[in-house]
């Protein structure tokens, strides 16, 4: 079950960000260097390729759900700054 | 190795023209959306799907001078030569940290950035600077990969370097003129889905004609190069060509470096990426996947490279051996595919040139002609703006490539010693209120300075060794640029309270924020 968060608690930063920020780093390199030895057909390279698989998915199924509080709250806020922009700024149509 | 010319069939230069037509043909399609506004022109509105920037960041740093790039290395250090790509790791902890960050300033380049970040005319200076260095930057760039596209043009066709630069870059201008981002981002999806499939039908079809895994494994052995296949074959903490503080540098580099903005050359094409994101998490996502799809590729290259090493061991000319990955593609494969396989090398170049001339038009125009020359022109003009600054860029970049011979020498030199000293005054931007424009403006040109220096002065005067490594230069330029711009920063005002406390509240930065937080809580701005 994925935790929920309430805006306040997403904004700020916690442990989620430092797993992240880990877990994603390892599942870059060993991805890719796994990747490389199981093309030369080593067996070593699909330890590697699992380990990147498994910090790529402890990364996201910690982050995600923070980060979406972080952005369904932020996203909300800057709609409506946006589409005020957008009002003002247009020229095409001005014209017309 | 012998030089050599590709005969093109029919069949091939179908392939080329028609991806030539459907590439300009997206200008025209998206022509109209381009127009709208300057945040069409240079951001597609800021509504895309993460999907979208991911390939667009994987297809920009997919440019014809990379396989040159990362084939030179493999070539030489064999799969340890890996790592040199891995500071693209910085992307894993961006997406997480300074990408949200940026995302929530809404600043439509890292120039405008500094300008929220920071206040006073130091925040002017900063913004100033930037933004020229970036339109320098940007053709520095585009004279590179438009001079890279020369050589393979020279390796096929035998056309002298100029016409590739010339012909290819002013085609991919087409579209980018016309439709701005837009078109970029709309023709780097194609191109990025493009240059993976071909980058994968290539680097297996090398490996199988270079004997297959077990025949490369097989040869590697023979010739006592086994080591070549090992991603960890270090040659000591300090000597050899893979040493072991080379590799903690990188990693240090690399993975802290991602909390900061603006210490790595391409922070500045994913800024513009991050804010096209239509959310937060999709510009999160955004960079993280294109990093990845950029790592995956290399692994892909790497061990075609080892293919091409194990026919071709003896290229001592690093000119010769860069090339190896595309003259494998071009020599090996059948008649017919060998135009396929030139259009998706167009597909790799055109990606590159049309994000580095819109980048740059969106800095000329944004940052220099909105924000000094006439803050009140309205969005056609912008948009008009924008396309005269694409096309300045577009003839800056023939002169830039002219200038350039040794890519693989440029690009480490770009890579390791431009941003030394900026490093850490980027993170410290990020993470410590307390660091201001002048602090920051200090770095930039303390590291100059200090980067010729070390680089060429010192050893010169026999003061550091000439052949010292660029993972010591690194640290040494960190080291003289720290004694810089911190007293700068601690004897100089903090910046405008007010002004911080409102960037606080919108982006709420990560790290050393206390005074500001506590403001802005007594200000009722946020809850504690």
């Amino acid at each position: 079950m994925a935790k929920k968060y309430t805006p306040e608690q997403a904004e700020k930063w916690g442990w989620e960000e430092l797993v992240a920020s880990i877990g994603a780093p390892a599942g870059y390199i060993f991805i890719s260097i796994g990747l490389a030895l199981v093309l030369l057909l080593k067996p070593i390279g699909w330890v590697y390729l699992i380990i990147g698989i498994v910090s790529t998915l402890v990364m996201y199924f910690v982050m995600d759900p923070k980060l979406r509080a972080v952005s369904d709250e932020y996203e909300r806020r800057q709609a409506e700054f946006l589409k005020h922009v957008e009002s003002i700024s247009k020229w095409e149509g001005k014209d017309e | 190795m012998e030089e050599f010319k590709v005969v093109f069939s029919y069949l091939d230069w179908f392939w080329t023209f028609a991806y030539i037509i459907l590439m300009v043909g997206c200008g025209v399609l998206f022509y109209k959306l381009g127009k709208r506004s300057e945040s069409d022109f240079f951001l597609a509105g800021r509504g895309l799907p993460w999907w979208l920037p991911a390939t667009s960041v994987y297809a920009t740093h997919t440019a014809t001078d990379t396989p040159m790039w990362i084939g030179g290395i493999i070539y030489k250090q064999g799969l340890r030569g890996l790592w040199y790509t891995f500071f693209g790791m910085w992307c894993a902890v961006s997406s997480f940290v300074s990408t949200r960050i940026f995302r929530r300033s809404l600043a439509m380049s890292m120039a405008e950035w500094q300008s929220l970040r920071y206040s006073g005319m130091g925040a002017e200076l900063l913004r100033g600077w930037l933004a020229g260095w970036q339109v320098f930057m940007n053709m520095f760039v585009l004279g590179w990969v438009g001079m890279a596209m020369g050589k393979v043009c020279h390796l096929v066709f035998g056309w002298p370097d100029w016409v590739g630069l010339v012909v290819f870059s002013a085609l991919c201008a087409i579209y980018v003129l016309s439709a701005g981002y837009w078109g970029v981002i709309m023709t780097d999806f194609q191109q990025g889905v493009i240059a993976f499939l071909v980058i994968c039908i290539v680097s297996v079809w090398a490996i199988i004609y270079a004997g297959g895994p077990h025949g490369i494994v097989n040869k590697l052995t023979s010739m006592d190069q086994a080591w070549r296949m090992n991603p960890f074959a270090f040659t000591g903490w300090t000597s050899g060509d893979f040493p072991i503080l080379w590799f903690l540098t990188m990693l240090v580099m690399a993975v802290v470096g991602g909390v900061g903005m603006g210490n790595f050359i391409d922070w500045y094409p994913e800024a513009q990426r991050i804010q096209s994101a239509a959310t937060v998490r999709d510009a999160a996502y955004s960079i993280w996947g294109g990093g990845l799809m950029v790592l995956t590729r290399n692994s892909l290259w790497a061990v075609a490279m080892l293919g091409f090493f194990v026919l071709n061991p003896n290229i001592s000319e690093v000119s010769k051996y860069e090339l190896g990955w595309y003259q494998m593609a071009f020599e090996k494969l059948p008649m017919g595919m060998v135009g396929f396989f030139f259009a998706a090398v167009l597909a790799i170049h055109f990606s590159t040139i049309a994000s580095h001339l819109n980048l740059g038009a969106s800095y000329f125009t944004r940052d220099l002609y909105h924000h000094y020359v006439n803050p009140n022109a309205d969005e056609k003009r912008l948009v008009w703006v924008g396309r005269l600054a694409t096309f300045i860029l577009l003839l800056g970049s023939f002169f830039m490539g002219s200038l350039m011979k040794d890519i693989t020498s440029w690009l480490i030199f770009a890579l390791w010693l431009q941003a030394a000293g900026i490093w850490l005054p980027s993170i410290l931007q990020v993470v410590w209120w307390r660091f201001n424009s002048w602090g920051y403006l200090s770095s930039w040109i303390a590291n100059l300075g200090m980067s010729w220096l070390v680089v060429w002065v010192l050893p010169a005067f026999g003061i550091l060794p000439k052949d010292m490594p660029d993972y010591q230069q690194f640290w040494i330029l960190m080291v003289l640029t720290f004694l810089i711009y911190i007293p700068v920063t601690m004897l100089t005002k903090p910046d405008n309270e007010e002004h911080l406390v409102k960037y606080y509240v919108m982006t709420r930065p990560i790290g050393w924020w206390g005074p500001i937080h506590r403001k802005a809580v007594a200000l009722g701005l946020l809850k504690d």
